[in-house]
């Protein structure tokens, strides 16, 4: 188990690596030049077209590290990074790391609330689908799913926030106001990954309960619940976790969408309002911090799949 | 393949008046689109603030928005936009996807490490979240949208493509193909190619969907076409302000990505379950409760009565919905199994011998039914029996070792755990002397006792069906169902397990109807044999006389396929 | 014409293979016996080129068919039979195309009607009718898929005939009839056959020499006659102890040497469990 895990916290920080390097050179291979384009939006658009200085421009070059050699710029911006140094905003000309730690604790709670959300539906949608396969529940449990995953959360979000908060006022619509507040935000992102992780235990299920195994289990005369829960479901939850990283990028994604919504105080919402201003070292610091989130969960996925598939060895799950 | 897939989705749609109905509603939507110069002749940037914020009307279909626009003119021209640009994104996806995901699971090697690591990295962030940062980078607009999307996309293909591949590759005809010296372009083109149609289109099917919501997500947040041009994202993100006086603004956008979404994950449904078959026997229906009938106790076996017996028994496919709906499986079948004694069932495949150990065990499935004929326990006819009373009866009076050991035994629990449940199940020994009966068992079956602590993947195939035969025989049952024990082993192991199975029947009591389509292994361990041939019983008798004088012409074609009694003429040694 | 020569090959630092050698003459059948992961598969997957060895040489005549030059310069002179048949056929083929494909590989193009005729003469050889050539591999039964194999195979004109476990998935009729076919064809002035099996059975019924194959390594070769009345290593007497005897006679050959090779033939045969 230790091993397992060492194993898999290095993979971990190898794929840490990889995406601070991604993030790096994205910067660097768009199209034009960053320091330009910043300045021009930055400009007030009803001036007209305006002369840019040579020396604006350098001095921005600079600030940004876009100066000298690609290999020394990556070293020294993470250099920085190690430090805990993300950079200062081009906006409020305060550090990243301070102002993306002011606002994690909220894009956290939605995504933690979220997840709950998913499972309390997921989970029964799921294994109802599957006892019942084939019959109105079934029929019934899918419709929830197709619909989940085919309302786009933003129309979702509005809709809830619509019905609840203006119409029938019992919920408030927007930003942080008592814990209450969550509910909507919540709901909105958990029913989206919701549809495919009851899709997916559906269908593992159904497999599983098609297996020799549980036609083996059945002839020793086990009681239903003994089947269900002791025999069919862990092996079932095995696909289930192996696509967890599905769930949980849908999870994350969804986030900044669910939090633009909502108006919730979190680092998606942070990141929009980055984008207008061209604010890049904003837009880099929160994809590095969205990755490395993402690592983390998918970390901790891999040692419950450890905990639950006694087969499971470190190379088996490489390349799916 | 393709047509395949276009025939299957045809004859579901026919069974389908919902699908019809999506597919008349998306259809009409997407040609409404792409025919909006003709169809309206707004023009959908013109502002007209005098017609601010109208309600849906004649003259405006869906109403204004907070410009004066008509509604419905941007719904059209907007759709174009966010039908265009997935259309663009999903060709380029797998594109990219398809040949990269073959070329690296064909060739392997440093191509395939390095696309590897490369899909690692990108896959190691969330897929919207990347779409957001490379299209925020780039500063929006059309071509960065598309960009965006087919950056995060490609990956995922590439990666399930390369599976597909690697799984194709490995096949028989493409090993065979190779030995035949194939060029690798035919093998590729083919072979691998035709056989991966299927799945690519399933595939992009399913994804179309996710790559729709993603591209209006982009655009909500703002990353999209720029403000005065229509699309469906951004048109929903303008509306949602004065959702409580125009709500039509915002209805109107999101209902058509909803729908066009819809149908494309309703299709590939469609299209999924229909390439991939799911497997023909459901689960068995053990979920509804049922109340016990009259729990049965089957006495010791003392008694000469028959502990097993089929009275004419028929059985047919008859579910409907399967496509040998009305086939007889069993025609007619009467023998029986006395106490003490090992009775041979032999029967070539699809004879029907298979049914027969199930209907002992009341575990038939659901597309075969019992229609004629009863199947008697110790006398008992089992015809009215509820699950529930099956349940008192397995793994209680009545054990069953089955074909396959390596996929008989539950992979995430012990060895000791799935021995000692079948006790628990039916408190047939006390709870204090379970973990000696545990061990007396494993003992038995010729195991170590430091299996329990093991989980099956560790064990050997014979271990295995060692350990399946522990789980039958634990609660000393009278009567054990042998079900091609032995088919899945080799020779040796083959032999070990017969005579474990002989020598338990002695040790234990045991009636045993053994199931087998090995000539040489009935007659090793049965004491009578029954000879099955498409649902009928040919000949039945003691084996030695079964044996020594066939009577039936089929017996004895069987006896001479035995393979071993012809000679190849032997060239002289030199 | 086909000769190994001490033929390894590891799998994840275990050797699968260790050090084999033997040969082939043309016309003749020889099997390869062994209980389950004994190498046997490995050994017939290095010949076919499917598989590199880690050491050792592969010659067919002057060709060495460890080095890809030396595989193809052999070309289509060895082909295979593999177990499992269904698998072994592309599903979206029909048998016509099943067919041609070697030919067109090996002979080229040629008009429409010859190709039929030399199509017939192959299902000819393996007594399948010829009104096959339209269908697809699922509307054939296990054994008429088996067949179209051989038929497949046979289409280039090989002088060896590699067969891996051609009949575990098989019916006993079934096997009979492919045995029998076998037969014929060798009678005919067919290829050498190399028959990869488990079953002692087989061997006796089809084959003049036979290897048997424990852990990776031949214990003892020789006619099938000698090895298999006489056997002389302790694991070809437990595998032909282990084997099943014949129901209904007793065959007396066996009967002789059962007595005097009792002891401690369990543990003969240590197999690596499979994980």
């Amino acid at each position: 188990m230790l091993t397992y895990a060492v194993k898999r916290a290095a993979a971990a920080l190898v794929a840490l690596l990889g995406t601070t390097v991604v993030v790096f050179l994205l910067l660097r291979i768009i199209p034009g030049d960053p320091a330009t384009a910043v300045l021009l939006t930055m400009l007030d658009p009803g001036a007209g077209s305006v002369e840019l200085s040579m020396a604006d421009i350098e001095a921005l070059q600079a600030e940004l590290g876009l100066t000298g050699p690609l290999p020394v710029q990556y070293l020294e911006w993470m250099g920085e990074i190690l430090r805990g140094n993300l950079g200062t905003s081009l906006r409020s000309r305060q550090p990243i790391m301070g102002e993306l730690a002011t606002r994690i604790p909220g894009t956290l709670t939605l995504a933690a609330a979220s997840l709950g959300v998913m499972l309390a539906i997921a989970i029964p949608c799921g294994v109802l689908g599957a006892l019942y396969a084939g019959r109105p529940t079934d029929h019934l449990s899918r419709a929830i799913s197709l619909l989940g995953e085919s309302l786009p959360n933003f129309f979702l979000g509005v809709l809830l926030v619509y019905l609840f908060a203006l119409w029938l006022r019992w919920l408030p619509s927007m930003g942080w106001q008592g814990p209450d507040s969550i509910v909507l935000p919540a709901l909105t992102l958990g029913t989206g990954i919701a549809a495919t992780t009851a899709r997916l235990l559906r269908s593992s299920l159904l497999d599983t309960l098609s297996q020799p195994f549980m036609l083996m289990a059945e002839a020793k005369g086990l009681s239903r619940g003994r089947l269900l829960f002791r025999h069919a479901l862990r092996p079932a939850l095995i696909p289930v976790m192996t696509a967890s990283s599905l769930v949980l990028g849908g999870l994350l994604g969804g986030a900044v969408v669910v939090e633009t919504v909502f108006a919730w105080p979190g680092v998606g919402r942070y990141m929009i309002e980055a984008i207008a201003g061209r604010d890049y070292p904003v837009i880099q610091g929160f994809t590095l911090f969205m990755a490395t989130l993402f690592i983390v969960l998918n970390f901790i996925v891999d040692i419950l799949y450890r905990l639950i598939d006694p087969r499971i060895r470190v190379e088996v799950r490489r390349h799916g | 393949m393709a047509d395949r897939l276009l025939r299957n989705l045809a004859a579901a749609l026919r069974r389908d008046p919902l699908g019809c109905v999506l597919l008349a509603l998306v259809g009409t939507l997407v040609l409404l689109c792409l025919l909006a110069p003709i169809v309206t002749r707004t023009d959908p940037t013109a502002t007209d603030f005098a017609r601010m914020l109208m309600p849906p009307s004649a003259e405006n279909w869906l109403g204004t928005d907070d410009f004066g626009r008509d509604v419905f003119a941007r719904l059209l021209f907007g759709g174009r936009t966010s039908l265009g640009v997935a259309a663009v994104a999903v060709m380029i996806v797998m594109g990219i996807g398809v040949v990269a995901g073959i070329v690296a699971g064909y060739f392997g090697g440093a191509v395939d490490l390095v696309l590897g690591k490369l899909i690692d990295v990108l896959m190691a962030f969330p897929r919207l979240v990347l779409a957001i940062a490379v299209a925020a980078l780039m500063g929006g607009g059309i071509a960065s949208l598309i960009v965006a999307i087919s950056v995060v996309a490609w990956p995922a293909y590439a990666r399930i493509l390369r599976a597909f591949t690697l799984q194709v590759a490995n096949e028989g005809y493409v090993q065979a193909a190779r030995t035949l010296g194939t060029p690798v372009w035919r093998i590729l083109g083919g072979h691998v190619a035709l056989n991966l149609i299927g799945p690519i289109l399933v595939l992009a099917m399913l994804d179309l969907g996710n790559l729709i919501l993603a591209i209006s997500a982009l655009s909500f947040l703002g990353l999209g076409v720029a403000p005065p041009g229509p699309e469906w994202g951004s048109m929903l993100n303008e509306g949602r302000a004065l959702i409580e006086i125009a709500p039509w603004m915002v209805l109107a956008p999101g209902m058509a990505i909803f729908l066009v979404v819809l149908s494309a994950n309703y299709f590939a449904d469609i299209a999924r379950d229909s390439t991939e078959g799911r497997a023909v026997h459901g689960p068995r229906d053990w979920i509804a409760p049922s109340r016990p009938v009259a729990r049965p106790e089957l006495p010791s076996p003392n008694t000469k009565e028959p502990l097993l017996s089929f009275e004419g028994v028929t059985v047919d496919v008859v579910d409907p919905r399967s496509p040998y709906c009305g086939r007889r499986i069993l025609q007619e079948v009467s023998f029986w199994v006395r106490p003490r004694e090992c009775v041979g069932l032999i029967g070539e495949s699809g004879s029907g011998k298979s049914t027969l150990a199930m209907l002992a065990m009341g575990l038939t499935r659901p597309p075969l039914a019992l229609t004629g004929g009863a199947v008697l326990l110790s006398g008992t006819n089992t015809a009215a029996w509820r699950w529930d009373d099956w349940r008192g009866v397995r793994g209680r009076h009545v054990g069953l070792v089955n074909q396959d050991p390596l996929s008989a035994l539950n992979p995430v629990l012990t060895i000791g755990d799935q021995i000692s449940e079948v006790m628990a199940a039916h408190d047939a020994v006390p709870t204090g002397a379970r973990a000696g009966r545990l061990r007396a068992v494993v003992d038995d079956v010729g195991l170590p006792a430091s299996v329990v602590g093991r989980y099956p993947h560790e064990l050997s195939g014979g271990m295995r069906q060692r350990v399946v035969i522990a789980m039958a025989i634990v609660n000393r049952p009278a009567l054990l169902i042998a079900d091609e024990p032995t088919t899945a082993l080799d020779v040796s192991t083959q032999r070990r397990i017969l005579d474990l199975i002989r020598d338990l029947g002695q040790q234990y009591g045991l009636s045993v109807l053994f199931v087998s389509h090995d000539l040489r292994v009935i007659a090793r361990v049965a004491d009578r044999v029954v000879i099955l041939r498409e649902g009928r019983v040919v000949e039945t008798g003691t084996t030695a006389a079964v044996f020594a004088a066939p009577r039936e012409p089929y017996t004895r074609a069987l006896m001479a396929a035995i393979p071993g009694q012809h000679r190849q003429p032997q060239p002289v040694e030199v | 014409m086909l000769s190994v020569e001490s033929l390894t090959k590891r799998y994840q630092g275990q050797d699968a293979v260790c050090g084999v050698s033997f040969s082939v003459a043309p016309g003749e059948i020889v099997g390869l016996v062994g209980a389950s992961g004994s190498g046997k598969s490995t050994i017939a997957r290095c010949i076919l080129g499917l598989e590199r060895p880690d050491a050792g040489l592969i010659r067919y005549g002057d060709a060495v068919l460890t080095d890809r030059a030396g595989r193809r310069a052999a070309g289509r002179a060895i082909q295979a039979v593999f177990q499992d048949p269904r698998s072994s056929l592309n599903p979206r083929w029909t048998v016509r195309r099943i067919l041609s494909e070697p030919l067109e590989t090996w002979f080229g193009r040629e008009p429409s009607a010859a190709r039929t005729v030399r199509l017939h003469a192959l299902l000819l050889q393996v007594t399948l009718s010829a009104d096959l050539l339209a269908r697809y591999p699922h509307e054939l039964s296990t054994g008429q898929c088996q067949r179209l194999c051989v038929a497949r195979a046979l289409a280039c004109g090989p002088a060896l005939l590699v067969l891996d476990e051609p009949l575990s998935a098989l019916d006993v009729s079934v096997q009979a009839r492919m045995l029998a076919m076998l037969r014929d064809l060798h009678a005919a002035g067919g290829p050498s056959f190399l028959l990869i099996t488990h079953d002692f059975a087989v061997v006796r019924e089809i084959c003049q020499r036979v290897l048997v194959l424990n852990a990776g390594r031949i214990v003892e070769a020789g006619p099938v006659a000698r090895v298999l009345d006489k056997p002389s290593h302790p694991v070809t007497r437990s595998l032909l102890l282990d084997a099943l005897p014949l129901p209904f006679q007793t065959a007396a050959a066996l009967d002789r040497w059962v007595d005097c090779t009792k002891p401690t033939l369990d543990v003969a045969i240590q197999r690596t469990p499979s994980s």
